[in-house]
């Protein structure tokens, strides 16, 4: 990230109106450690996954974190190993970050069967929930990314989607610039694919999701430029 | 069937001249040109044009279920070990790249295509022929790309005639060719020009390998897109993420 945008957001970052949403923020992850039992964090690797984390590891440093692989075909193998070393250097407890595959992603049809990959992960999560005993898992969705985002979104807790294992949204008021000041004030790891990507995509547009993946070509058509070493493996 | 074999015969007897020489190919265009790739090879676009210029007629209704098989469509250009003699676009130093959304919906424009069934019933935008989309697609801003070859001057210049656009999304105007100058060259650029790669060579070819040279898994001829030509190559540099 340049010094100017890095400036910028560290301006954002001693806002009232941010400080003010840090400390919703916190209200409703206080709310739902308090609520639940065992909650989860689902940690992607993408920046919102970050600003949440950081905020849930300020008070709940023991917190269960969980990853998900998808296999080196949506995600290369390099991608995946600095996500990992990004939460393990945010200070996730090692013993409790569950890092999720499937050996059916790693075959060459994972790029366009995307049903294997929804299969798969719920399968797992399933899993995860019933031997673990989780009872709510914090998520970093957020109201301005789309407007079926928005309406999911809108309230701080989700019983609706799954009535065993609650959602929790405690980022859902940020805004693309709120996340970034926070992960540039408190100096947070986040992937070096944003550095690459923004510089044509903007750091307002810029976002992680698998790469060549049928269901989401439309949306980062960039890819096969940016990343095209990875195309043909 | 029948039109099958009649594609594969006009394909298997296409004949091209071969008085082959080193060229410069200068294409003027037109910003943006949209792509999905960090190259443009000349051979690709040869093979299209030579394709339609085979087939003739036939082009224009070729089996949609079925690919068919060019690799024995003669190209005007020299040919070693299965690989052309034809660079990739060198893009001109002001290039940028920027990203374009682009929307298509159904408009009273297109009513005029509609069959009689459809003139009278409801049309679907959610599905089908005229679905409509939201798409993003990388736009490269230059004003100009360079191609060196190996090849029949007088027939890229007759083939060249009937190229009029580059890159994807031409049918909304991108990527239009305002001019195209062939030249002669002393020296054949298609494979190497001052130290660099300027194709995708397989590294079963034997050639000198230097510092900094880069190695992936990308296709070699046309067509492009497939996978079945895809091996280890030495790539030539992505001007794009590596700076224009």
């Amino acid at each position: 990230m340049d010094r100017r945008t890095k400036a910028s957001f560290m301006m954002r970052s001693k806002q009232k109106e941010f400080k003010n949403r840090v400390k919703y923020s916190k209200k409703i992850i206080k709310n739902c450690f308090e609520t639940f039992n065992k909650p989860y964090v689902a940690f992607s690797g993408g920046k919102d996954s970050v600003a949440m984390l950081g905020l849930i590891l300020e008070e709940y440093p023991d917190v269960h974190v969980e990853n998900w692989n998808h296999g080196s075909y949506l995600i290369p193998v390099e991608y995946q190993k600095e996500i990992e070393n990004n939460a393990l250097k945010m200070g996730v407890n090692p013993k409790h970050f569950h890092l999720g595959s499937s050996k059916q992603l790693e075959h060459p049809d994972a790029r366009w069967d995307y049903m294997r990959w929804y299969r798969t992960m719920f399968s797992y999560l399933k899993r995860l929930i019933d031997s673990e005993g989780f009872d709510c898992v914090c998520l970093g969705l957020r109201m301005e990314e789309s407007s079926a985002r928005k309406w999911k979104a809108r309230n701080p807790f989700n019983y609706t989607d799954d009535p065993k294992c609650p959602q929790c949204y405690p980022v859902h008021t940020w805004t693309w610039e709120d996340v970034w000041a926070y992960i540039i004030s408190k100096d947070l790891p986040y992937l070096h694919h944003y550095d690459l990507y923004a510089e044509y995509s903007g750091w307002d547009n810029t976002r992680i999701c698998t790469f060549f993946d049928d269901e989401f070509q439309h949306k980062n058509g960039i890819d096969g430029i940016l990343m095209s070493e990875y195309r043909n493996r | 069937m029948e039109i099958k074999k009649e594609i594969m015969k006009r394909i298997v007897d296409y004949e091209i001249g071969n008085d082959y020489t080193p060229l410069q190919v200068v294409m003027e265009v037109i910003p943006p040109i949209y792509i999905t790739s960090p190259w443009l090879h000349l051979d690709s676009i040869l093979s299209y044009l030579c394709t339609r210029d085979a087939l003739n007629d036939l082009f224009y209704c070729m089996p949609t279920h079925e690919t068919i098989d060019i690799s024995l469509l003669d190209l005007p250009l020299k040919k070693t070990n299965d690989l052309y003699h034809a660079s990739v676009g060198i893009y001109d130093d002001f290039s940028k790249l920027k990203m374009n959304t682009i929307y298509k919906r159904f408009t009273d424009k297109e009513t005029h295509h509609l069959t009689r069934k459809q003139q009278r019933g409801r049309i679907k935008t959610n599905q089908g022929h005229f679905k409509d989309f939201m798409i993003n697609l990388p736009a490269l801003i230059t004003n100009k790309i360079t191609f060196y070859c190996n090849g029949d001057k007088n027939e890229l210049k007759r083939l060249f005639k009937h190229l009029t656009h580059l890159g994807k999304k031409t049918s909304i105007g991108s990527g239009y060719i305002r001019n195209i100058s062939i030249t002669e060259t002393f020296e054949d650029y298609s494979f190497f020009k001052d130290g660099e790669i300027m194709r995708t060579i397989p590294i079963m070819m034997d050639i000198p390998i230097f510092e900094g040279v880069i190695i992936q898994r990308q296709p070699y001829k046309p067509p492009y897109w497939d996978k079945e030509n895809v091996t280890m190559c030495y790539v030539p540099k992505n001007q794009i993420k590596g700076g224009f």
